[in-house]
Order: structure tokens, then C-alpha cells, then sequence
């Protein structure tokens, strides 16, 4: 039996160089955070109108925008949490928790206004970030974007923005995941320092752009097949539901309100 | 750079979306006559690219990451009608489906990164790229075009900022929104802007772009397309509307006096001298002839539905882990 050559039975003592790859590790938990945001609104059901959702949202949103009167906008914070009671806990979560955030990041822009004088600018309109950011939240996590494609086809948005949005929509997962498992390969292969970093990022979204430019001769050829050119045309029956009425006199009461309190500032 | 709600006023919002949909009707309009049929679903599928590129950190020299827009590059790949599109549609579902921006500052936030940032980066690239030969030239106008591009759209975005404490103020003088002045706006804009969001967008343009050269050379990006002029019009409009906006105040663009200037952003540093009190929290408690009732109704209200969600919150954490035990 042959023996072992001799440098095969000494011990390595390789130590890798210290290298900050924080950009990959980064990149791969922001990737992570937005796909699994996109694939939440699979398991969603929706009975209800979006084109009303979407109109009393943004309402609401110009509202608390235009307000001066901080009593209003504390009954658009009631509206809010209001609205929350009837959405589970882990829905909540997903809605408090990037408000929060929003308004916490804009406490800190705004803390040395605060010594500039204007200490009341600051509680005020982070507020406003806060109730305006959970709102667009509650809309986003609670509606499908199939919905929302549908909505904006009421607000008579062209065909060419909604077929570049659903497109878009359907590729930002695939890309994603391709984006992620090469970001991940990268990851563990990656040992040691790399003196060339740009050129690993350059494979990654090189490679990610040339897939992005097969995809689309793939899908025109798809849509050729299916005979869809790019026109959309509503098959849903338009819905309106209880829950729809409720929100609409949600809305004029608000309105109403706004205009009481505005009127007395 | 994304501008989030509150920090522009909605009268600040609707002039950015007003000038905002000449630029869109004249892209769609060049878009549908210039690129082909086959080459529609690419528009969706470069935003879907740009969207899921703005996730990726880019390394930069120090050890330090930042991350990019990318709207130059995909004017550079698509044309900056069709990057004009793209870039409006990634804003939007950023806006819509994240919270990333406003929903009233979206018109403002495309102004910035839909139009001016591609517009001004293909024009810049075409500049040089046509002045220097191969390659090479192709590659120092996408970097440069970038860099000003980046910084094109932060110093509008300044600007918007920077302009809302001379417009918009309370009746006790405090701003309604953004309360940075132009002399702190542009400033704390650009220095980032300048240095690591600059440099992050350079490498991101070039690198991907060289790999598109090197790699996919029947791309080619057609140099002799002219800019559409609308650009040009709605900034000449823009400029021109808010000194009149001013004017409407009582006092000139550009003609502040000292004292004009201390009343507008300079306030007198009322807030250090009393501190921070519980009634800016609640100061219209008791305004006009509103019953106190309205404001104790409205409290009790607030205080229950945190107390219900809090325990819904709680339940649903809880239900979780006795889940899994079972498992």
C-alpha cells in the first residue's frame, strides 16, 4: 500500500485575512426582507372595492397633510388604530412596525429644529409621517397588487403604465431570487480578503441584467402566443361591499371634521 | 433621496405632479413611437431591475457601503423616455407596496429620480461619449453622467426642501413642514450626496454598464437620439412659479433683508428657552369653543384601540410558539 505523500499529513494552519464583506451579507438581508413582503400578498384575500380603498387612503393621506390643527390630526391617529383592531396581530405588526420606524427616523432629522425653535414642528409632523406611513401600510398589506392594478385602471392610469407595473411586479421576485442565490454562492465561496469587490458585483447584476433582457424576448413571445398586446381589459365584476360603504362614511365624516377644525386655527 | 410624506406641503406636491405629467405624456408618446413592440415588456423588466438593484450594497473604497439609484444606467440601457417610465413605476411601487416615499410626494420624488436624474445623466453621457472615442468614452460619460445626475436630482430634492420654511408656516410662525431653510437643506443634501451616494451610483452605472458592453455588445444605446425639450420648459416654469410664490408673501425673491431672513429661518430659539413641555404634544387641546369633552372622547378612544392591538400583537406571538412547541 502506498503511503500518503508527506504534504498531505502536515496540519494547515490557514487563517483568511480579514476582508469587510458586510455589503454582501447586507444586500442578501435587504433582498430577503422585500421578497418575503412581496410573497406575503399571495396568501392575501380581498373582498372589497380597491378603487375606493385607494381613493379614502389618499384622501386621508392629503388631509392630515394639509392639517394645521393637531386635535385633527390625533382623531386621524383614532381612525387609524381604530382601523387596526379589526386586523390580526401579525398583520398589525407588519403595519406599526415600518410607521414606526418612519417616524422615529424623522424625529432625528427633525431634533435640531427643535433647538432651533420650532419644538412643535417636530412632535407634529413626525406624527403626521407616523399615521401617514401606517396608512399606505394598511392598504399595501391588507390589498393584492392585482387589485391594485385594477384600481388604478378605474383612475384611468394608461395601459402602457399599468402593463410596465404588472411586469414589473411579476419580475421583481424572479430577479430577486436569481439576485439572492448569487448573492448567497458569493457568500460562502468567498473566503479570505477579496481585493476585487466591484468585479464580484459586476458578475452579479451583469449576469442579472443580460436575464432581465432574455426575460423580456421570452414574454413578448409569451404574450404574442396568448394573443395580449398590451391592452387591459377589466373581466372582475366591480364590487362594493359593506365594508366599503363603511370606509366612504368614514371618509365624510373626516372630511367634515377637517373642516370644523381647520376653520377654528 | 426618496422624499416621505409631510416633509413637502401638498400645494409643494401638486406643482411637482403637474410638471411631472408633460414629462410622462411625452414619454409615453416617444416610447410608443421609437422602441418596438418586441421591446416593450424590457421597460417592466428594467424597472423590475433597477428595483431589485437598489437592495444591493455597493462596496466602496474605506470599507464603507451605499446604495445607488441607478437611473442613469437605465437611461444609458433603455433610452431616458423608456428609463423615465421605469424609474416612475418603481417609485410608485415603492411608494404604494413600502413606504419608501410619499404617496402625495411622489410627483416630487419622480421629478428628482424619474426625470431630472436620467435626463441629466444621458445628457451628460452623450456629451462625452460622443466627444471620446471607443470605449473609453463610452465609459467616462456613463461615470460622470451618473455623478452629476445623482447629484442633479439631490440638489432638487434640496431645493424642494429648503424652500418649504420660506412658504409655509403657522400662524405662531412654526413651519408645517420640512424646517430646514435652503442654507441647511442643500448643504446636508449634498455633502452625502457629493461623497458616498455619488460614488456608489458611479460604480454601479459602470460596472454593470462595462458588463453589458463586454458582454452583450449588440446593445447598443443610440447617441444621436436628442432630449426631449419639455425638460427644459417645466424646469424654466419652475423657476419662474416660486419666486411669484413668494411675491404672493410680501417679500422678493433673493430680497431678503436681515431682519426678513431671522423672521423666516433663523426663528428665535424659543424652544431652548422654555424647553420641551407636554402641551406641544396636545397645544390645541382646548381651541376655539370645543368642549373638553371632544378632546376626552377622543383620548379614550386612542388609549382603547392601543390596548386592543397591543393584545393582538402579544396573542399573535404567543399563538406562534405554542404552535411550534406542538410541532
Amino acid at each position: 500500500m502506498s503511503r500518503l505523500p508527506e504534504w498531505m499529513l502536515q496540519s494547515d494552519n490557514y487563517i483568511p485575512e480579514k476582508d469587510s464583506d458586510s455589503y454582501v451579507k447586507k444586500s442578501i438581508i435587504k433582498l430577503l426582507s422585500m421578497l418575503s413582503r412581496l410573497r406575503m400578498h399571495g396568501g392575501v384575500t380581498f373582498r372589497g372595492n380597491a378603487a375606493v380603498r385607494l381613493f379614502v387612503m389618499f384622501v386621508f393621506i392629503l388631509l392630515i397633510s394639509l392639517s394645521k390643527n393637531m386635535f385633527f390630526v390625533y382623531i386621524m391617529l383614532a381612525v387609524l388604530l381604530v382601523r387596526l383592531i379589526f386586523v390580526p396581530g401579525k398583520v398589525a405588526v407588519q403595519v406599526l412596525a415600518p410607521g414606526i420606524s418612519a417616524a422615529l427616523f424623522s424625529v432625528l432629522m427633525l431634533i435640531p429644529s427643535a433647538f432651533m425653535g420650532s419644538p412643535k414642528s417636530m412632535i407634529f409632523i413626525s406624527l403626521k409621517v407616523f399615521i401617514s406611513a401606517s396608512m399606505v401600510n394598511v392598504f399595501a398589506v391588507t390589498i393584492p397588487w392585482n387589485y391594485i392594478t385594477d384600481a388604478l385602471k378605474t383612475f384611468f392610469v394608461p395601459d402602457i403604465f399599468i402593463f410596465i407595473l404588472e411586469i414589473t411586479l411579476k419580475n421583481i421576485i424572479w430577479l430577486g431570487d436569481i439576485a439572492y442565490n448569487m448573492l448567497s454562492a458569493l457568500n460562502m465561496r468567498q473566503i479570505g480578503h477579496n481585493r476585487n469587490k466591484s468585479e464580484a458585483l459586476e458578475g452579479i447584476l451583469g449576469t442579472l441584467f443580460i436575464k432581465t433582457k432574455e426575460s423580456s424576448d421570452v414574454t413578448y413571445n409569451a404574450m404574442m402566443l396568448r394573443g395580449f398586446t398590451g391592452e387591459y381589459r377589466r373581466l372582475r365584476k366591480k364590487r362594493f361591499t359593506l365594508t366599503d360603504a363603511v370606509y366612504l362614511s368614514v371618509l365624510i365624516a373626516v372630511i367634515a371634521l377637517f373642516i370644523y377644525f381647520e376653520r377654528l386655527v | 433621496m426618496h422624499i416621505p410624506e409631510n416633509y413637502l406641503s401638498p400645494a409643494t406636491c401638486a406643482v411637482m405632479g403637474a410638471a411631472m405629467v408633460p414629462v410622462w405624456a411625452k414619454s409615453i408618446k416617444k416610447v410608443a413611437l421609437n422602441i418596438p413592440k418586441e421591446k416593450m415588456p424590457l421597460i417592466g423588466l428594467g424597472a423590475a431591475f433597477s428595483f431589485v438593484g437598489m437592495m444591493f450594497n455597493i462596496p466602496l473604497p474605506g470599507g464603507t457601503t451605499g446604495h445607488a439609484v441607478g437611473g442613469t444606467l437605465i437611461a444609458l440601457l433603455l433610452g431616458p423616455e423608456a428609463a423615465c417610465l421605469a424609474m416612475s413605476i418603481v417609485l410608485l411601487i415603492q411608494a404604494l407596496l413600502f413606504g419608501d416615499g410619499g404617496i402625495l410626494a411622489l410627483g416630487a420624488n419622480c421629478f428628482n429620480m424619474a426625470f431630472i436624474l436620467p435626463f441629466v445623466g444621458f445628457a451628460i453621457y452623450k456629451l462625452i461619449a460622443n466627444r471620446v472615442e471607443g470605449k473609453k468614452g463610452e465609459l467616462i460619460g456613463a461615470a460622470v453622467g451618473s455623478y452629476v445626475g445623482i447629484n442633479a436630482a439631490a440638489l432638487a430634492a434640496a431645493i424642494e426642501f429648503g424652500i418649504q420654511p420660506l412658504l409655509f408656516n403657522d400662524a405662531a410662525g412654526q413651519p408645517l413642514y420640512c424646517p430646514y431653510g435652503l442654507t441647511t437643506a442643500i448643504p446636508a443634501m449634498m455633502i452625502g450626496h457629493l461623497t458616498i451616494f455619488g460614488l456608489a451610483e458611479v460604480l454601479f452605472t459602470t460596472v454593470i454598464y462595462a458588463f453589458v458592453l463586454k458582454n452583450a455588445p449588440d446593445y447598443k444605446v443610440d447617441k444621436t437620439e436628442k432630449i426631449t425639450k419639455p425638460a427644459f420648459i417645466v424646469l424654466a416654469v419652475l423657476m419662474i412659479l416660486t419666486p411669484i410664490g413668494l411675491l404672493a408673501e410680501g417679500t422678493a425673491w433673493g430680497e431678503w433683508g436681515v431682519e426678513e431672513f431671522l423672521e423666516m429661518i433663523g426663528y428665535t430659539p424659543a424652544g431652548m428657552e422654555t424647553g420641551f413641555e407636554m402641551s406641544t404634544i396636545m397645544p390645541d387641546y382646548a381651541i376655539g369653543n370645543l368642549p373638553d369633552v371632544a378632546a376626552y372622547i377622543l383620548s379614550a378612544i386612542i388609549g382603547v384601540a392601543i390596548v386592543i392591538i397591543l393584545f393582538r400583537v402579544i396573542a399573535a406571538f404567543m399563538h406562534d410558539k405554542k404552535k411550534y412547541a406542538e410541532d
